[in-house]
């Protein structure tokens, strides 16, 4: 197990490299640039611009600057937050969109799988019918329109927690985690009945249950172990996801996070932030698809990596 | 099961030299007796009719404005039977016009993807060791390349319209069924049956379409009733950012998008193109149980 989770480590280097060659040169050949905002100015100053942050070199040199710096762990500075390096923006929003991401997630996966189970235990009745409804209407309805109405039931009318804003109290952190929560609870749920369904049929659990275990200890220790695989695997990119930011949900509660960098970044052609994003978020899905792979071997005894 | 009459337990038998037409015949069957899912497909369908014929049956012109009637609800009286938007455009035909190309992405790029994922996913965890590796690590690449300027580039060759936005849509959604496949793959193929199909001497190929495949069809048929919502929707945040179907096209998306804003004073701007999105993903919703229950080979 040590052996392969250290070989993955070694492979997620060319996947890297990979991603950061791609998207260099993608960027790069989309119309427009950094400047465009610039009307006023002369072709002198962009000349000069252009010379300061090395856009005048051939594209080839530009990548292998690129590669070499980042090989120092520098990613220049950003061509849109003067005097703020691309690390520092990252580093700055980051810890606050893993909080509210780490969070949501956490409250999706309790929440999901508890009603996903439920309604598998409970197939086709009322109380099935009720957990899909409500599933439903967390892909359904998208967060521009929940989060607005979140705002006003509880800040507007029942004044329990504020509108928007950021202090790192966790009233400003409620209403977001709990917006950013919904779509995967949906999925979550949706996914866990589906499979659950099919792992109670199975033969080991009903082994488990003519040797007499109970109803409880059946479903937790022997069905959710291999109905959580499709759970698993959809929550390893959606965490990569959730943890970078919602740029919508960090617009409508105003959070400093990273969501937005993420859309900003790229109408502003700010090369240098767009790469940094597209790392930052690249080693978060290497990362989360190499624990979703180490997770199966656990859930799953049979599931063997050479 | 209700139905293990002789016909069937022969078909099942059959199945080796025929592929499937017993199987799907069954399936349909099972299909048919389900009442929430024949309820969902008639539903899905009667949409598909209204948006089809519908604009030719409403008597405005989308793009026209009519200044008497500015944001007004909806009344039989003017013939807005869903009011008007804040340029005096008739809501119901843009939320039928806006249906042909939401339904049309939502669920072409859902199949598309399903089609792709399901097939890569299941190569992939079959194969094992260097070729999963392989193939693996290219959908994390995919997953992580900068998905605006994927979608200018798109639009730079094939132009800006419900065609680019379908090819940059479709290819991000199929990596997380890959990636559900795989996984069901690891632990299916280590499983008594395939064993015994590989020791029967089928190719490998074989086993992936007749046996891995058709055993993962649970997981992915729930998780495309999830991707439909994820398109339509995502196709609005790509229309917003100038990339998707701009006005005076419209799309649910779209719709949805512009009327948020306006829910306080005019909720059935946001209400009208919402509800007919719910009501279609409740229905495909129920069709996918459906789907899933009269198909899956586990639950025969």
């Amino acid at each position: 197990m040590l052996r392969y989770f250290l070989r993955r480590l070694l492979i997620a280097i060319p996947t890297l490299l990979a991603l950061i060659t791609i998207s260099f040169f993608m960027i790069r050949a989309a119309p427009g640039g950094p400047w465009d905002g610039n009307r006023k100015a002369t072709p002198e100053v962009m000349a000069n611009l252009n010379k300061a942050y090395h856009l005048d070199e051939p594209l080839p040199e530009q990548y292998g600057r690129y590669l070499w710096s980042i090989m120092h762990l520098d990613f220049g500075p950003s061509f849109k937050y003067r005097d703020y390096t691309v690390s520092e923006l990252i580093f700055l929003g980051f810890p606050i969109s893993l909080d509210i991401g780490l969070w949501a997630i956490f409250v999706a996966a309790t929440v999901g799988i508890s009603l996903g189970t439920v309604a598998a235990l409970r197939q086709n009745s009322a109380i099935d019918y009720a957990v899909m409804t409500v599933g439903m209407v967390g892909v359904a309805v998208p967060s521009f329109v929940t989060s607005p109405l979140l705002q006003l039931l509880f800040a507007l009318t029942l004044h329990w927690l504020p509108v928007a804003g950021w202090d790192g109290g966790w009233q400003h952190k409620i209403l977001p985690i709990f917006a950013l929560s919904l779509p995967p609870i949906a999925a979550i749920s949706r996914l866990t009945r589906g499979s659950m369904v099919e792992s109670l049929r199975s033969n080991h659990v009903r082994t488990a249950r003519a040797k007499g275990l109970g109803i409880r200890l059946t479903v937790l220790r022997h069905a959710l172990l291999g109905g959580l695989l499709p759970t698993l695997a959809y929550l390893g990119p959606a965490t990569a996801g959730i943890v970078t930011g919602s740029v919508v949900i960090e617009k409508i509660f105003s959070i400093p996070g990273i969501g937005r960098y993420f859309v900003e970044a790229a109408s502003n052609r700010d090369y240098t932030l767009v790469m940094g994003t597209v790392i930052f978020y690249g080693v978060l899905i290497i990362l989360a698809n190499l624990f979703v792979d180490l997770a199966y071997s656990l859930l799953d005894p049979k599931v063997r990596y050479d | 099961m209700t139905d293990t009459s002789l016909d069937t337990i022969l078909g099942a038998e059959l199945d080796s030299d025929e592929p499937g037409r017993s199987k799907i015949k069954d399936g349909l069957g099972r299909l048919r007796r389900n009442h929430m899912a024949v309820a969902g497909m008639v539903i899905v369908g009667l949409i598909v009719l209204a948006c089809a014929l519908g604009p030719y049956l409403v008597p405005f012109d989308p793009e026209n404005q009519d200044y008497s009637a500015i944001s007004t609800g909806p009344s039989f009286a003017s013939g807005h039977l869903f009011g008007t938007d804040d340029l005096g455009r008739d809501v119901l035909i843009r939320v039928l016009l806006g249906g042909r190309t939401s339904l049309a992405i939502g669920i072409l790029a859902s199949i598309v993807a399903v089609v792709i994922g399901t097939s890569y996913g299941a190569i992939a965890g079959f194969a094992g060791g260097a070729v999963d590796q392989f193939m693996m690590r290219f959908v994390d690449v995919l997953y992580g390349l900068p998905f605006l300027f994927f979608v200018i580039m798109l639009t730079m060759v094939f132009g800006q319209g419900i065609l680019s936005i379908l090819i940059a849509i479709g290819s991000l959604i199929w990596l997380t069924v890959a990636v559900i496949v795989r996984g069901q793959t690891l632990s299916l193929k280590q499983k008594e049956f395939i064993e015994a199909a590989r020791a029967g001497g089928m190719k490998p190929l074989s086993i992936v379409r007749r046996h891995i495949v058709p055993n993962t069809i649970g997981p992915v048929i729930v998780y495309a009733s999830l991707l439909v919502p994820e398109v339509i929707l995502g196709e609005s945040f790509l229309s917003y950012l100038g990339l998707g179907v701009q006005e005076p096209a419209s799309s649910w998306g779209t719709l949805i998008a512009a009327g948020a804003p306006a829910m306080e004073q005019e909720p059935y701007q946001l209400l009208f193109p919402g509800g007919a999105l719910a009501l279609t993903l409740f229905s495909l919703n129920f069709i996918a149980d459906g789907l899933r229950d009269a198909f899956d080979p586990k639950d025969r």
